[in-house]
């Protein structure tokens, strides 16, 4: 499955603005969508800034779990051709930019063929922490194929024999709630940015992007910007 | 009265942390970087950055005008909050939440799974003393809780008011900000001597580490500041200080309550030559603080 946070923000947003409070009709929002937000600017912020989010509120929350659920015990009904069963699994690789460049406008506020989200991990995360609450409470389990969660973190909060024990507690907690699997970019976003602007200085530079790993400057400009972006944005 | 609640703090104290931002300060540093921090009532943040000129916004005081900008006019504007709800792109925002005790114990609970044995709940502010009664039941919660328990304070309050809260604190970030009282009340406001008084009393209570925002040629302008710094901080048995660096994140924040923000601060590289010094004066000394 590949734009979970994205799902999930969209149905919290049609939840919340379009039958809580009523800010917003169905056919404005459809419109808006269908004109990739043209002249729909101010809808946009409001999709953006007063709906409730995955990473930071509880709706928003509800609706992933529920979104993955759903995903999950779908795929496990079907069988191949001899009889083997299909696996779930919440990772996108590399496809949530490509994906995202043929996917439309989302209520959620993204514009059509911006990135989807990556794997499992929200798209506008309160904190870490939060955002890690968040995705340990969906059930987890369920996608025996697995599920991947990348973290970008400052390269800051490993400093001494406190930093390190402070990493450790982060890793204790997300698997205590019962989270699978996070994987992590230890690096600062200007490095990146430097690496773009310098290739052949950072030949050796390897991130994570989305269950593997890969050299920086061998990845496309696109999935480049996306991992600088949300290093930018600390989720 | 709360201005915010940040989670996944690693420079408050040690562990993983929560820090919970009391609103309101006796003190006025020139230097503050949180503005907001400052008065004990809700105030209305507007970020010209942010808006978009949708012109949503309605006063029913009639303290938002509208021309090829947004006008905000503070005398008439009460703060109720109404054209935060309008504003899509909340560019106008309120800061400063009433919030009961449990309703603060709950945010800070939620993260309990992330403290393991030496992270916990940072009061900061703003003073937090100066709302001591609330501090109070808050640290009281957080011991029975057994989260370890921080206060950042500038030292400025009734000696009542800080020492009925100190058994449930595990550790005491105290801030000095000048040395010399008459300089000390012409950049923040108050004269030092009941600061200086607080901080032997505290340090003979609780774990005290002084932290010194490094504002050069204001606070600290050369080696005789450092020494008496020195000073200070040995009468108190205090051994570990906290060098913060002059910025001006805070910069932003001044125009976005109408205030003005003139500080101009020229050379940042004083604050190693006063680490060397304090360093040789036998304390611990970070740059910084991160990492307890």
């Amino acid at each position: 499955m590949v734009g979970l946070s994205d799902v999930a923000d969209s149905f919290a947003a049609i939840d919340e603005l379009v039958f809580r409070k009523r800010i917003i009709s169905l056919q404005e929002l459809l419109n808006a969508l269908r004109s990739n937000f043209e002249g729909y600017e101010e809808l946009r912020q409001i999709l953006l800034n007063k709906a409730p989010k995955y990473g930071r509120d509880e709706l928003a929350n509800h609706y992933a779990k529920i979104v993955a659920e759903i995903f999950a015990s779908e795929v496990m009904k079907y069988r191949n051709s001899r009889g083997g069963r299909y696996l779930p699994g919440i990772y996108s690789m590399s496809t949530h930019v490509g994906f995202g460049m043929l996917t439309g406008a989302l209520p959620s506020g993204r514009k059509a063929g911006e990135p989807l989200s990556n794997g499992i991990a929200p798209k506008n995360a309160r904190s870490l922490t939060t955002a890690m609450r968040s995705v340990a409470s969906i059930e987890q389990k369920k996608f025996m194929n697995g599920v991947s969660y990348v973290v970008n973190i400052s390269p800051d909060v490993f400093r001494g024999r406190e930093g390190k024990e402070k990493f450790i507690a982060l890793l204790r907690g997300y698997f205590e709630l019962g989270g699978m699997n996070c994987h992590f970019n230890v690096v600062d976003a200007s490095k990146l940015i430097e690496a773009q602007r310098n290739p052949e200085k950072y030949r050796d530079l390897v991130v994570r992007v989305a269950g593997f790993s890969a050299y920086f400057v061998d990845l496309t400009k696109e999935v480049q910007d996306e991992i600088i972006r949300r290093i930018l944005e600390k989720v | 009265m709360i201005f915010d609640i940040q989670h996944f703090c690693t420079y408050d104290g040690p562990g993983i942390r929560t820090v919970v931002f009391f609103k309101g300060c006796p003190l006025r540093c020139v230097w503050c970087c949180n503005p907001e921090s400052q008065k004990a009532t809700p105030e209305l943040m507007f970020d010209g950055e942010k808006c978009i000129r949708c012109f949503k916004c309605i006063c029913p005081k009639g303290a938002l005008k509208h021309t090829d900008e947004v006008l905000l006019d503070r005398d008439i504007c009460n703060v109720c909050g109404e054209c935060q709800e309008l504003c899509p792109t909340n560019a106008l925002r309120v800061v400063g939440r009433l919030l009961s005790v449990d309703e603060v114990m709950k945010e800070v609970l939620e993260e309990r799974v992330f403290y393991s044995e030496n992270g916990g709940v940072t009061f900061s502010g703003g003073e937090p003393f100066m709302q001591s009664e609330f501090l109070l039941e808050l640290s009281k919660l957080s011991k029975l809780e057994k989260l370890s328990v921080v206060v950042e304070t500038s030292g400025y309050a009734k000696w009542e008011k800080i020492e009925k809260t100190l058994q449930y604190v595990d550790l005491i970030f105290f801030d000095i900000k000048s040395c010399d009282s008459e300089r000390h009340f012409v950049l923040t406001g108050v004269r030092n001597e009941l600061i200086l008084e607080n901080l032997k009393k505290i340090a003979t209570e609780c774990e005290t580490v002084v932290r010194v925002p490094v504002v050069e040629g204001y606070n600290f302008k050369d080696e005789s500041d450092v020494f008496k710094l020195a000073e200070i901080c040995r009468n108190a048995d205090v051994e570990k200080i906290d060098l913060l660096r002059y910025h001006r994140l805070g910069e932003k924040k001044y125009r976005m309550l109408g205030r003005k923000y003139d500080l101009e601060v020229g050379d940042t590289r004083f604050i190693h030559y006063m680490k060397k010094i304090l360093e040789e004066e036998g304390f611990k000394v970070m740059i910084g603080g991160t990492n307890y």
